[in-house]
């Protein structure tokens, strides 16, 4: 459970000031189908899949986007350690900005919910946590660039990483466990990565640094240096072990 | 020599099961061939010194079958995510909820601001 944890917090630990810039990268019907594998004495053992779609919702009286992020372990492990997650946010389409965030993790019968709703007039998140027991509800300070995983995820995509510095490192901040995680970002580069939909691109290479994650500049993030900025290739490190998510369908794109 | 050779032999091969049952991809195939050369090992050693053949030929056959079975483990065993109904309403209930959560959200929205409007007017 704590390895899945740490690698959705890598997986989000890329965001910066892009909060308020219009949404140029995210479309309406985006689907992006990933391959999670881990590293098991040199191979890698492919595990689960993990799917991150947006839809549009509609109250009624405004329209939002929701990002969901969900990951299911493929059938042959089901029945040794079943994981179907769900994560959840409800953003503004035109500039991203997040209203609410959910989230509902069943980890081989470990499971955990958790809702954030901000409120940007009273600058504050109410985020309430439900384990086995009642939901507890804390109210939380609404921090500068503070949002939850799923939000900053799609922010990086926002970005404008071909203005960022090569070799620079930026500060984020995420809420992950209603607990605010501090990270670097690190821009290395430019890398060509061969992927199965997409063919070979040009991509970013963007290292993520944090006190959770395993050494420096070995969490690695590869966005295509276009205007959708997809995220093909996430090599990951953890204390637990090292792995990596490819691309294997991508539809929808905006750009 | 055959002593040790049997017993890396024997572990290999019960390792290399656990693996080839176990959903574990191509990487089963590693003590299966473990297996394989230490079986083969231990029959040289037991046939130069006249011992019994029979545990490093079992090892050897347990080896081949595990390094084959796994090997082929690709072919027959599809990286596929089961259809999980329960699943799928509960992210649709999900979806609904957060609708109402959404609008509750709104509606707030609006009070603070018709506060704000009457206080303002004030």
């Amino acid at each position: 459970m704590r390895k899945l944890s740490i690698l959705v917090l890598f997986l989000s630990f890329i965001t910066a000031n892009a909060q308020n810039k219009s949404n140029t990268s995210i479309g309406e019907n985006e689907k992006l189908v990933y391959t999670a594998s881990y590293n098991m004495s040199g191979l890698l053992t492919n595990l689960a899949q993990v799917t991150m779609q947006t839809t549009r919702v509609n109250t009624g009286k405004s329209n939002y986007l929701r990002l969901k992020c969900n990951a299911a372990t493929y059938s042959k492990w089901d029945s040794f350690f079943k994981i179907r997650d769900v994560y959840e946010a409800y953003v503004n389409p035109s500039n991203l900005k997040p209203y609410l965030y959910k989230r509902d993790i069943n980890e081989g019968g470990y499971i955990k919910k958790e809702k954030y709703v901000y409120s940007y007039k009273k600058k504050t998140i109410k985020a309430t946590m439900q384990k086995k027991k009642e939901p507890n509800t804390k109210t939380l300070k609404m921090g500068s660039n503070t949002y939850d995983v799923v939000s900053t995820l799609y922010h990086i995509r926002n970005m404008d990483i071909e203005k960022a510095p090569v070799d620079t490192n930026q500060k984020i901040t995420i809420l992950f466990d209603r607990k605010p995680q501090t990270a670097y970002l690190k821009l290395l580069g430019k890398e060509t990565i061969n992927t199965k939909t997409m063919g070979s691109k040009e991509c970013y290479k963007i290292a993520v640094n944090n006190n959770t994650l395993k050494g420096t500049n070995k969490n690695i993030v590869y966005l295509t240096a276009d205007a959708n900025k997809v995220p093909v290739l996430i090599k990951f490190s953890i204390p637990a072990g090292t792995g990596q998510l490819t691309l294997t369908q991508a539809s929808g794109l905006k750009n | 020599m055959r002593i040790i050779l049997l017993s890396v032999a024997a572990i290999a091969a019960f390792l290399g099961i656990i693996m080839a049952i176990l959903p574990f991809g191509t990487i089963g195939v590693l003590p299966g061939v473990v297996a394989l050369i230490a079986g083969f090992g231990a029959y040289y050693f037991s046939k130069k010194n006249d011992k019994p053949q029979k545990l490093s030929i079992l090892f050897l056959t347990i080896g081949v079958l595990v390094a084959v079975a796994s090997g082929s483990k690709s072919f027959w065993v599809k990286d596929e995510v089961a259809v999980d109904t329960e699943f799928q309403q509960k992210e649709e209930q999900s979806k609904e909820e957060a609708i109402e959560d959404l609008k509750e959200i709104e509606s707030e929205l609006e009070e603070i601001e018709g506060d704000l409007e009457e206080i303002e007017s004030e």
